[in-house]
């Protein structure tokens, strides 16, 4: 009986994706282990390997479709002596039928229970009618430190897998191959030692970009964040200035348990010297990225959870212009 | 005498002269922390002197120096003003930190001394922050790194030891091993006690030095800064030295043997050793010596009745230097 081969989660955060390319054809016989496809996730682009052994059946999603969901049949595989076009297997049909149960009992109910939408308030200063172009806070924050990188030399960033990997969510895509390894520079997993690092080298006037892969790792360095970048400003009596931008992911995530689903915004945000910035949409991110970038005391923007990042959103067309504020 | 003997003749003096003022500073402070003039906590630098100012004794212009709380002495040996220094400790508004760092906690931008850290080990990684940003203005200066035998504990050390060597940072980090971290000593606290040997897992030579023997300080101080200075990456010395008082003004130091001290004290002392020296080698008599005693007294009383009689920071001051 022939199989469906499942579009595949390929990221913790991928709901749907890109079916970039098929390495197989109909007919063709796979084993465990080969590439079947290429997927395009919010972040990259994966191999899909199989899992089955068998014959591709009738591949069902053409390549470069766009949008197809996780879990939704790509094509079939057939066991041993089945033919190919064979019926697709039942199933789809079954799964199908499942996952309009919630909504049928739902609807036997008295009200139809809707997801809240969240909708981001106009910003007052944009003004009416401006023109306005999409993109993802990914991108935004990405152009926020190329911008601040280009602008200023002494601006670096730093962190696990920010260069050669470019990001572990891919926010510093592309940042190595411009500003190179002396500016984009990865670190060996330890929190600790290296936000002292960046602490230092604040201290003696360079601007460093610190990114956490997520906020749960930056616990590791506390206290450097609070007792040495925050307070020395003013236990120096105004003499060392720690102009330092910690940021990365904060909050909860889906599905990873009490240790990566923390909110830590009201924790540093109690520390005096220390600001905290919780950007929402692409605008707020990439605007208030570039001025912490600026600010001359310890920042701190903590990104929302990941899954906004691949969302677009509508900062205006003109932002570059707006962005570059008054020095 | 010929020029280059006398200069030598007047750097050994001036060595002499720091730790000397190190000495009567600290002492004067114990005495104001007595009166009650200074609060908070207070860690004296006495017995250690011959580290800090033979190892300034090598620097260069342009070096930075960090170290933990226990940084009187690294002040002074800056060249900082005694005056700013005890006004810090009392907390009045003309200290180095405008009174609002105390005894743990100054700082001097102008002469590249970045603190002052409070927090044990914590000052280990921002001097090895220090280090990166000289390799990344692509300067030649070197990041000079204080840290106790018991900061050597620390789990950060040895991260910012990988980071070090992994990128080549000029950085000397130099341990002060004054045998108790706090009162627990070395035998009690450390697998290994041979502190110049931390840095081997990562490829980080390390020297031992005798710390009591100012000269001696600065030669390996001398060599280490070359070593950096080259692009070699970093460098432990392993300063064996003794603190005379406790780890702190409320600490009686009743875990370690009254013997054990005067053998320091009267066979090892910095200073007394290194004046006889200067007389054995001509360069100085007994008369030079005290006159020098004499006034760096007088600067030490002097810095003492300006921390006792500047005006303390006024309330407001709760509310400055905390956003840029």
């Amino acid at each position: 009986m022939s199989t469906e081969i499942l579009m595949p989660a390929l990221s913790p955060t991928m709901e749907e994706g890109k079916l970039s390319k098929w390495l197989v054809k109909e007919g063709d016989t796979v084993k465990s282990g080969d590439i079947l496809a290429e997927i395009e996730t919010d972040k990259a682009t994966m191999e899909f390997e199989a899992v089955d052994e068998g014959k591709i059946g009738q591949i069902l999603v053409a390549e470069g479709t766009e949008g197809v969901k996780v879990n939704s049949p790509i094509a079939t595989l057939l066991a041993d002596g089945e033919a190919p076009g064979a019926a697709p297997a039942k199933k789809a049909a079954k799964a199908e039928a499942k996952s309009e149960d919630p909504k049928s009992v739902a609807d036997k109910g008295t009200q139809k229970s809707e997801t809240p939408k969240f909708q981001a308030p106009s910003d007052p200063e944009v003004p009416e009618g401006t023109e306005m172009v999409m993109t993802t806070v990914r991108d935004a924050l990405r152009d926020a430190m190329a911008e601040e990188l280009r602008r200023d030399e002494l601006v670096f960033l730093m962190g696990e897998e920010v260069a050669e990997y470019q990001g572990a969510y891919k926010i510093s895509q592309g940042l190595l191959d411009e500003f190179g390894a002396r500016r984009i520079i990865d670190t060996p997993i330890t929190e600790h030692g290296f936000t002292g690092l960046a602490v230092g080298a604040a201290f003696d006037g360079l601007k460093p970009i610190v990114e956490f892969m997520t906020w749960n790792f930056a616990m590791q360095a506390m206290d450097q964040i609070i007792n040495s970048a925050a307070k020395t400003r003013y236990m120096s009596g105004g003499q060392m200035t720690c102009s330092i931008v910690f940021r990365g992911p904060n909050g909860a995530a889906a599905r990873v348990a009490a240790q990566h689903s923390q909110d830590y915004a009201p924790w540093y945000a109690s520390v005096p010297g220390m600001k905290v910035i919780a950007p929402y949409s692409a605008a707020d991110a990439k605007g208030l990225l570039k001025a912490a970038i600026r600010a001359p005391a310890a920042t701190s923007p903590l990104s929302a959870i990941p899954s906004p990042w691949a969302r677009r959103w509508k900062p205006p067309r003109s932002w570059r212009k707006r962005a570059s504020m008054p020095k | 005498m010929p020029e280059a003997a006398k200069s030598n003749s007047e750097s050994l003096k001036k060595l002499y002269h720091d730790m000397l003022l190190i000495r009567r500073f600290e002492e004067r402070a114990g005495q104001l922390y007595g009166m009650g003039l200074i609060g908070g906590f207070c860690h004296l630098y006495i017995g250690q002197e011959a580290v800090v100012v033979g190892l300034m004794g090598a620097a260069k212009q342009g070096d930075q120096q960090i170290t933990s709380y226990r940084d009187h002495g690294h002040m002074l040996a800056q060249g900082l003003d005694p005056k700013a220094v005890m006004a810090e400790l009392t907390g009045r508004s003309t200290g180095l930190s405008r009174g609002k760092g105390g005894s743990m906690h100054m700082f001097s931008s102008e002469k590249k001394f970045y603190g002052g850290h409070g927090i044990v080990g914590a000052q280990v990684p921002i001097g090895t922050g220090l280090a990166f940003a000289n390799q990344y203005r692509g300067n030649k200066a070197v990041s000079l790194t204080y840290f106790g035998d018991g900061a050597a504990n620390q789990g950060q050390v040895y991260e910012s030891f990988n980071m070090a060597e992994l990128w080549k940072l000029p950085v000397i980090y130099v341990i002060e091993n004054n045998h108790y971290a706090m009162g627990t000593s070395v035998k009690r606290s450390s697998a290994v006690s041979d502190f110049s040997k931390r840095g081997s897992s990562f490829g980080i030579p390390g020297i031992n030095v005798d710390g009591m023997d100012v000269e001696a300080v600065q030669t390996a101080g001398a060599e280490a800064m070359e070593y950096c200075r080259s692009g070699k990456g970093p460098i432990i010395l392993s300063m064996n030295t003794y603190r005379y008082r406790g780890h702190s003004m409320s600490d009686p130091a009743k875990y370690r043997s009254k013997d054990e001290l005067a053998e320091y004290r009267e066979k090892r002392d910095p200073i007394e050793n290194f004046g006889k020296k200067l007389i054995d080698r001509g360069l100085v008599n007994e008369q030079d010596l005290k006159q020098m005693d004499a006034e760096v007294k007088k600067v030490v009383v002097q810095a003492a009745e300006f921390a006792t009689e500047s005006p303390e920071p006024g309330v407001e001051e709760l509310y400055t230097d905390i956003y840029a």
